[in-house]
């Protein structure tokens, strides 16, 4: 059974998932849309997003929401609450224009704590984002939302050193980890 | 909660998805959308050292490392934010505070670090800000279309907002928060506690 916590945030129906983006229909706009196509907001910029894993498992995959242009390369992955990688990608192409862009990733995903991770190596790139009016997200806002971000992190390092995103203009993109079935 | 599944069970906890955070928004978000919210919008705190209040119910224990506000147009003067415990009906019991804090940047999130990493219990708590001017601003949710629907005493109290006036800046150790009264903020105030990733 699933509580109300979990279906008011996003997880209802659907453990096993784990994206960037849950939990934050309580500060944002309007929910439940997303922007279709906007460029990656830092080459090599690697943005960390803090999220719950109710009960630990077996990832398939990672995901991420490609946008209308696609360009270089980027890397996705989870780290535990201590900042330590669990698993990541790699350098993988940017492929498929206006997709879904499934990324292999198999690995346990434990319970609790978690970071997921994503970083693109050029700003060419696009992707769907939240469709967040960006007037709710002031400087500072982001970070107090279970945000961080990395300098020169592609691909994704070992260990996280996260720091303050500062004042943005665009959302880290739609993406996750998954236990895909078919 | 546990969940049986071909014999192994499950223990599912009860936790936010978004985890070591606690904001004003967080347990009334689908009544919002309901409402549909606009762009924010920059409200004065109308009275020296009224403190406001809201209920929310966390999940999970967590340290919060930080207390947090969206300021608003106007600056000026001072603040503190705090955490309440909620104990039936006997009042609120002040878990830990900020203390007195000149207000920041305006049109930024101010986010200032407790002293020492504050331990949140699960259930519910109280999330306390008080201004010591009746001219400092804080960022609210607001709504449209127009005519939106009444933010007023009585909504926001059900949306689990109160108020106290008090004759200095620093929130008590324990009080009893009030109904909210007319004027009141244009919307839901933005502010929060969180444990910052860095």
């Amino acid at each position: 059974m699933v509580s109300p916590y979990e279906q008011r945030f996003g997880l209802a129906g659907r453990l096993d998932w784990l994206d960037a983006h849950q939990g934050l229909l309580g500060l944002g706009g309007v929910g439940g849309q997303y922007t279709v196509s906007e460029t990656y907001f830092g080459a090599s910029v690697a943005a960390y997003a803090r999220v719950y894993n109710p009960r630990a498992f077996v990832c398939t995959h990672g995901y991420v929401f490609n946008g209308a242009v696609v360009s270089g390369n980027f890397d996705i992955g989870i780290y535990n609450e201590l900042g330590t990688k669990i698993i990541a990608a790699g350098a993988t192409a940017q492929s498929g224009t206006s997709q879904i862009q499934w990324v292999p990733l198999a690995a346990t995903i434990p319970a609790g704590w978690l970071i997921l991770a994503f970083v693109a190596d050029n700003i060419t790139a696009t992707f769907a984002t939240p469709n967040t009016n960006i007037a709710h997200y002031p400087q500072g806002m982001i970070e107090m939302l279970g945000w961080a971000r990395e300098t020169a992190a592609y691909p994704l390092p070992a260990a996280l050193t996260p720091v303050a995103f500062g004042a943005i203009t665009e959302l880290p993109p739609l993406f996750g980890v998954v236990r895909r079935w078919p | 909660m546990s969940l049986g599944n071909g014999g192994a069970i499950y223990d599912e906890r009860v936790a936010l998805a978004r985890p070591g955070i606690l904001h004003s928004l967080m347990d009334i978000s689908d009544k919002m959308y309901l409402n549909e919210t606009a762009v924010p919008v920059s409200d004065d705190a109308n009275t020296a050292y009224r403190a406001y209040f809201v209920q929310v119910q966390n999940p999970q224990q967590f340290a919060a490392t930080h207390a947090w506000w969206s300021v608003g147009s106007v600056g000026g003067g001072n603040f503190d934010m705090g955490v309440y415990a909620l104990y039936g009906d006997q009042g609120l019991s002040l878990l830990g505070n900020i203390g007195s804090t000149a207000v920041g940047s305006t049109g930024q999130v101010q986010a200032t670090a407790f002293s020492s990493p504050l331990i949140i219990p699960s259930g519910p708590v109280v999330l306390a800000i008080q201004f010591d001017t009746a001219t400092t601003e804080i960022m609210c949710e607001n709504f449209e279309p127009s005519p939106a629907p009444s933010w007023n005493n009585l909504l926001s109290r059900l949306w689990g907002f109160s108020q106290e006036d008090f004759g200095s800046l620093g929130l008590p150790v324990t009080t009893s928060a009030t109904d909210p009264i007319t004027p009141f903020f244009q919307g839901p105030p933005i502010f929060g506690v969180s444990n910052r990733m860095y």
